[in-house]
């Protein structure tokens, strides 16, 4: 320094010297460490050199001073009035730099300059800024000039600072000492910035290290995030700071720290989209510094007074990606600058990592919580099928899991779509929560999957804060069968991923649910069939109507869960006879219920449908007035047989509506109409005895039933002698009438479900049935022939007819085939050919002796009269034979025609025809033979045709007479027995042996031909044996070679009138059929026993045997198996009457021998008419 | 001289054709049955023989005597005529087969019997 040591001159001449004051002050600021000291400093030395010193900060941004000091020297004397308006006027206030002189501004090099200005513009200039007349004080005491000084001392800082050096009697001598203050003030200054911020440098890397170890020791976002905060103060210096990170679209805030009212803030969810400094940060990936918020629009204030005044922000970046941002606030104006921002976000770089890491830690928690619990639900639900218990742990474990305040579980009801609710966990109790979540829980099942609704509470009065409401629906085949509701008060309110994992808990439980109740309703459904089955086989096995009904009414309200039954029947025949059973019922003493029966019932009969009633008394039907309790709700079942309403079941409830579904009003349809059948039974046997007196009313009833369309067709086809096929479209046999099963050996059950190729033989080209079937499913009617087979293997010629039957819209729905076995015809063709043949060549032998010997005559002349007369003889004895044989041949082709070799038979006594022709062969024979007769004292009536036993008579002894030597005997036998007479005729001729024998009833078999005297026509027995079996008789022969040979035949005697014997143990059943069967005009015998059974059936050899399997002691098949294994038993047909009625039931006791089965409860006609048709087998 | 053997069941036509043929110079030998005409032609070995077909009673009908006749060395150059009530076709193929020379239907025509006798044997 080459400065000049200044004198100042003061009042006493005391010489202080500048100099010895700058070397002071060099020494204290060489000792300074702060700025602020520096300035401090400088304003004292000023002070000791006699200036007033106004220090001001500048603000270049907004081109303002700051007054921060005022100090006044002791040197000069200034009154404390003037001290104190200076101060007034100016201390800490800010000014615009053009207040004061602006020329500072234009040129920063001069650091020291003296202005010469009034103080009276001074004063003037700051009083008018100021508004403020404390100066003008200051001014008039003054001299009116000043001078003073300005020094600018640049620190390189964001703010510099200015002094306004003070003094009378100023000039610039001054100013090199000040300049020489300020230039070191300067150097000093200049080496503690770059010293302090080599210090932050410092002091910031290491706090940046410690941050990243400290913040890198835990995956707890919330310790990170806290750490962060607590770390970041060291760092940049703030009053509250808070970290918020983005989630779905929406930005929390995760963590806070420096606020006063923290707790409502935390977790609050700003939508991304509202937030437009997050979005600015986000989309630059730089810090935003705010000077004053409440200046800067993009700011958006909270609610409520808040004292932040500046603002950082720092996007939080993680491998170029935003996770959030970090926010720094102080309470004071500009209290941040760039380089703080820059470092912030730094700063915020090292901490990314761990928050990202610490985030996905929670996340992972977060999952693992929930899979463990879905692990959990589903082992609970596939460990239970109580639907409600199912439903309850669901509940309350998502409750735990997802912080709800309410949770309500609805189901939607089988029959309806109501939603009921089944469970609720309610925190809140408030209905209007309540109604709230019913309306959710609609639109999930409309929408068919989870949502979320936060608004609904909106327009109630007690909702200060906000709500959130989710529903997801259990979908089961994309059917919702219920809903899951939750509720919570406040934030954060549901989001998708909260509907995610509540939809796939729903998913478990829904599946579990429907499980629980398809196992309940077959559960149901299996005890309904139990109880069917068993009300099936009571019913079959009871025809005493009071047991029958209890049974109905006991098992019906077993199936429905009913409290009380009763069943009404009404007679159809006897419209006033009236019958009830009641069970449950209290009932007084009831004359005839008729008159007061219930609307229901009446409607239920003639609607034969059945009608439920959930409320009986809001119906329009009256309520009983016999009943004394109050009855809820009614179903009415019609009882019915066929189309004959019987009567009405009615089920009543007491105190609730039933819970019925179609299923069960399907079953109790069923057991309605089954239940008619067995009461009718039930009612006619209550009506036998009526039966007897007035039978053309029951031929009436019978007429009456038939009527049904369906029952005429049946007898049609029953009755029908052709065999009647019906099947699918595609061939399948549907029904094959009883003349099938005559005709085939198959029965119905053997047909049925099969194809008629169950008949094909084998013997019919193939082409055929090609034919056929392209014929009759082109729509067309097919006739043919068939060669078929039956199931016993024996083949017959079938005449088929098959035509297509059409549907409503002209498709094929069912083939109907007529078959008649033509194989008798067929064989009838083949006899006739063949007996044609065989007479042809029968004749020719006769006429070629005829025609021989005529021509022989007549050519040649070499015969002497002798073998004349011979010739002659021979073709009138071959004429006459001709004659015979031409006639005989006519009889047998009429008999193996079967056509018109009818007899007419009346009742004559035969003795007459007998002894007649006997007399006249005796006549012919004469002395040659001997025929003798021996008969009873007393003929018998019998029916037969005179001249046709004439005939044949006449041919057994004309053979007895031609096979016996001249001299022996014939004797004539005859024999009456209970049934038949048998005749005889006995010879002494040449007999016959064991194979003979077997050809005397064949055509043209002559024995021994040569023999005889008188040639026969070999055609004699054939006619006899015929003649006899038209009769009802039988013929047979017996011989012995060289001995004889005797012929017998028998003739029945008139028949007698059927006796069916009836084997049955149950009395009432015993005597319905008894009756039934006299009536019909049978002779009945009964029994009750098996054993007593066989007795008579031996004794008696009745032509039917009715059988009943259900006998005690020895069972009916049993006897059945008795009656076949012996004769003369074993002849007679046996027709099986049975309750069970199972197919391997009826097979046995078919192969057992029996004719018919028949299944109790059986139809009266039914009955009747297959009893006829057994008899007439 | 020529000896002809008449075979049938039939008495009164054994005698018919007996009756036809003794116009003519031959001697005539009878038989009632297949096997008795065996035995009478291996006997005399006739030149010419009538065999009837339906032989009911005999243990050989016809055609079974036919053939062995036509099989014996004695007898197989004897002239062989059927007397056959049968024309089916099949009886006739029936009756070449067996190696009869020829035959005649019943009735026949006794003169063309005889004219057919004059042919074969002159």
């Amino acid at each position: 320094m080459n400065l000049q040591p200044k004198d100042r001159s003061t009042a006493n001449g005391e010489k202080i010297s500048s100099w010895h004051i700058l070397n002071n002050s060099a020494i204290a600021l060489s000792r300074a460490t702060t700025i602020d000291d520096i300035v401090s400093i400088l304003i004292k030395n000023f002070n000791e050199m006699a200036f007033h010193v106004v220090a001001a900060e500048v603000n270049q941004a907004q081109d303002s001073l700051y007054i921060s000091r005022i100090s006044f020297s002791d040197e000069e004397q200034l009154p404390a009035m003037v001290k104190e308006a200076v101060l007034a006027g100016l201390h800490q206030k800010t000014l615009p730099a053009s207040v004061l002189q602006t020329e500072l501004f234009a040129s920063r090099d001069e650091k020291v300059r003296l202005v010469e200005v009034s103080l009276q513009t001074v004063s003037e200039k700051l009083g008018a800024y100021l508004e403020d007349d404390s100066l003008a004080n200051m001014v008039r005491h003054l001299a009116p000039t000043i001078t003073f000084v300005m020094a600018s001392l640049s620190s390189g800082r964001e703010s510099d600072y200015l002094f306004y050096l003070i003094r009378p009697g100023l000039d610039k001598e001054a100013i090199p000492a000040i300049t020489a203050f300020i230039n070191l003030a300067l150097a000093i200054a200049d080496k503690h910035t770059s010293i302090h911020h080599a210090e932050e440098q410092r002091r910031i890397a290491v706090t940046l290290q410690e941050v990243s170890k400290i913040v890198g020791s835990s995956l707890n976002l919330d310790t990170v995030l806290n750490l962060i905060l607590v770390e970041l103060e060291k760092v940049i210096p703030y009053d509250s700071a808070s970290v918020l990170l983005e989630n779905d679209n929406n930005l929390i805030l995760e963590a806070g720290r420096g606020f006063s009212q923290l707790e409502p803030v935390l977790n609050v969810a700003v939508p991304v989209e509202e937030n437009i400094l997050y979005q600015e940060l986000k989309l630059k990936q730089k810090p935003i510094v705010i000077n004053d918020v409440r200046l800067d629009p993009r700011y958006a204030l909270w609610e409520g007074t808040s004292p932040i005044r500046s603002w950082i922000g720092i996007p939080l970046i993680w491998k170029n990606r935003v996770l959030g941002q970090i926010s720094i606030d102080s309470y004071a104006e500009n209290a941040f600058v760039e380089s703080e921002g820059e470092l912030a976000f730094t700063f915020a770089q090292h901490v990314a990592t761990a928050i990202n890491n610490a985030r996905l830690y929670r996340q992972v928690m977060q999952t693992a919580t929930e899979l463990r619990a879905l692990l959990d639900s589903a082992r609970e639900v596939a460990s239970t099928l109580d639907t409600t218990k199912v439903i309850f742990s669901m509940v309350s474990r998502v409750k735990r899991l997802m912080v709800a305040d309410l949770v309500v579980v609805y189901l939607m009801a089988e029959e309806t779509d109501i939603l009921n609710p089944i469970v609720r966990l309610d925190d809140t109790s408030e209905p209007a929560v309540f109604n709230a979540a019913g309306k959710v829980a609609e639109q999930a099942v409309a929408a068919g999957e989870g949502l979320v609704s936060n608004h609904l509470l909106d327009d109630v009065a007690s909702a200060e804060k906000n709500s959130t409401f989710m529903a997801v629906p259990f979908m089961v085949k994309d059917r919702a069968i219920g809903v899951i509701t939750m509720f919570r008060w406040g934030t954060p309110s549901f989001i998708l991923t909260d509907v995610d994992l509540l939809t796939r808990f729903a998913l478990q439980t829904g599946i579990a649910i429907e499980n629980s109740r398809l196992y309940e309703q077959v559960q149901r459904r299996l005890t309904r069939e139990n109880l069917i089955n068993r009300l099936t086989r009571r019913i079959g096995s009871k025809l005493s109507l009071p047991a029958l009904a209890n049974d109905i009414i006991e098992t019906t309200q077993s199936i429905t869960g009913a409290d009380a039954g009763a069943l009404i029947l009404v007679n159809s025949a006897d419209d006033d006879t009236f019958l009830q059973f009641t069970d449950g019922i209290p009932l007084a003493d009831i004359s005839d219920l008729r008159a007061e029966c219930p609307g229901i019932a009446a409607e239920v009969m003639t609607k034969q449908k059945i009608l439920v009633t959930a409320e009986l008394s809001a119906e329009t039907y009256n309520s009983p007035v016999w009943f004394d309790t109050v009855i809820q709700s009614v179903i009415a079942v019609p009882v019915t047989s066929g189309d004959e309403p019987l009567g009405v079941l009615g089920l009543f409830k007491f105190s609730e509506a039933f819970h019925h579904s179609s299923e069960i009003l399907a079953t109790l349809d069923a057991i309605g109409r089954q239940v008619g059948v067995a009461v009718e039974n039930a009612f006619l046997f209550q009506q036998v005895n009526d039966y007897a007196h007035n039978l053309a009313e029951q031929v009436e009833a019978r007429t009456a039933e038939i009527r049904s369309q369906k029952e005429q067709t049946e007898a049609i086809l029953a009755g029908a002698a052709d065999v009647i096929i019906i099947t699918d479209a595609r061939g399948t046999i549907e029904y094959v009438n009883p003349a099938f099963t005559q005709l085939t050996g198959y029965f119905p059950n053997q047909a049925i479900g099969q194809n008629p190729r169950i008949l094909h033989s084998g013997q019919t080209p193939p082409h055929i049935y090609k034919k056929l079937w392209q014929t009759i499913t082109s729509g067309k009617v097919w006739r043919g022939t068939l060669k078929n087979k039956r199931e016993d293997g024996s083949l017959y010629d079938a005449d088929l007819t098959i035509a297509p039957i059409f549907d409503q819209y002209s498709n094929i729905d069912k083939f109907v085939g007529i078959q008649r076995d033509i194989s008798k015809m067929t064989e009838l063709d083949r006899l006739k050919t063949e007996f044609l043949g065989t007479a042809a060549h029968e004749l020719r032998n006769p006429l070629t002796t005829v025609r021989g010997y005529a021509e022989l005559l007549l050519a040649r002349s070499d015969f002497s009269k002798e073998e004349i007369e011979r010739f002659v003889g021979y073709i009138y004895e071959q004429s006459v034979h001709l004659t015979n044989l031409v006639s005989d041949l006519l009889d047998v082709s009429k008999i193996e025609s079967g056509s018109a070799f009818a007899i007419n038979p009346k009742q004559v006594n035969p003795q007459p025809y007998f002894e007649e022709a006997i007399a006249h062969w005796q006549a012919r024979m004469a002395a040659e033979y001997q025929i003798n007769l021996i008969a009873p004292e007393r003929w018998p009536e019998i029916n037969i045709d005179e001249a046709r036993i004439k005939q044949a008579f006449n041919n057994l002894i004309s053979n007895a007479v031609k096979y016996s030597p001249a001299g022996n005997e014939v004797t004539v036998t005859v024999e009456v027995s209970v049934t038949h007479l048998r005749v005889s005729v006995a010879d002494q001729g040449i007999g016959m042996t064991i194979e003979e024998q077997k050809h005397v009833f064949e055509k043209f078999w002559r024995a021994d031909a040569s023999s005889t005297a008188v040639e026969g026509t070999g055609l004699g027995m054939v006619i006899v044996k015929h003649i006899v079996e038209a009769h009802g008789g039988k013929i047979w022969v017996s011989s012995r070679k060289g001995k004889g040979t005797v012929i017998s035949f028998t003739l029945p005697l008139p028949a007698s009138t059927p006796t069916i014997l009836i084997i049955e143990d149950e009395p009432s059943i015993l005597e319905v059929e008894e009756r039934l069967l006299s009536l019909e005009g049978y002779c009945v015998i009964t029994a009750q026993t098996g054993t007593e059974g066989l007795r008579l059936a031996k004794t008696e050899q009745p032509d039917l045997i009715v059988l009943d399997l259900m006998l005690p002691e020895m069972n009916g098949e049993e006897v059945l198996h008795q009656l076949k294994a012996f004769s003369p038993t074993n002849q007679i047909p046996v027709v099986v009457v049975s309750a069970k009625s199972g197919l391997s039931h009826i097979e046995n006791t078919f192969s057992l021998g029996a004719v018919d089965f028949l299944t109790k409860p059986f139809n009266v006609d039914e009955y009747l008419s297959r009893i006829k048709l057994a008899i007439n087998k | 001289m020529k000896k002809i053997l008449i075979v049938d069941d039939q008495a009164k036509i054994r005698e018919l054709v007996h009756v036809t043929i003794r116009i003519g110079d031959y001697q005539i030998f009878e038989a009632a049955s297949g096997d008795d005409a065996l035995e009478v032609a291996r006997e005399h070995q006739p030149d010419l023989i009538f065999l009837d077909v339906m032989m009911p009673n005999s243990s050989l009908d016809g055609f079974e005597t036919c053939a062995a006749l036509k099989q014996d060395e004695r007898t197989k150059n004897a002239h062989i005529l059927m007397l056959t009530a049968l024309d089916k076709e099949e009886d006739l193929a029936r009756g070449e087969e067996v190696g009869a020379n020829g035959y005649f239907t019943k009735p026949f025509s006794p003169l063309e019997l005889i004219n057919k006798v004059e042919e074969v044997l002159g």
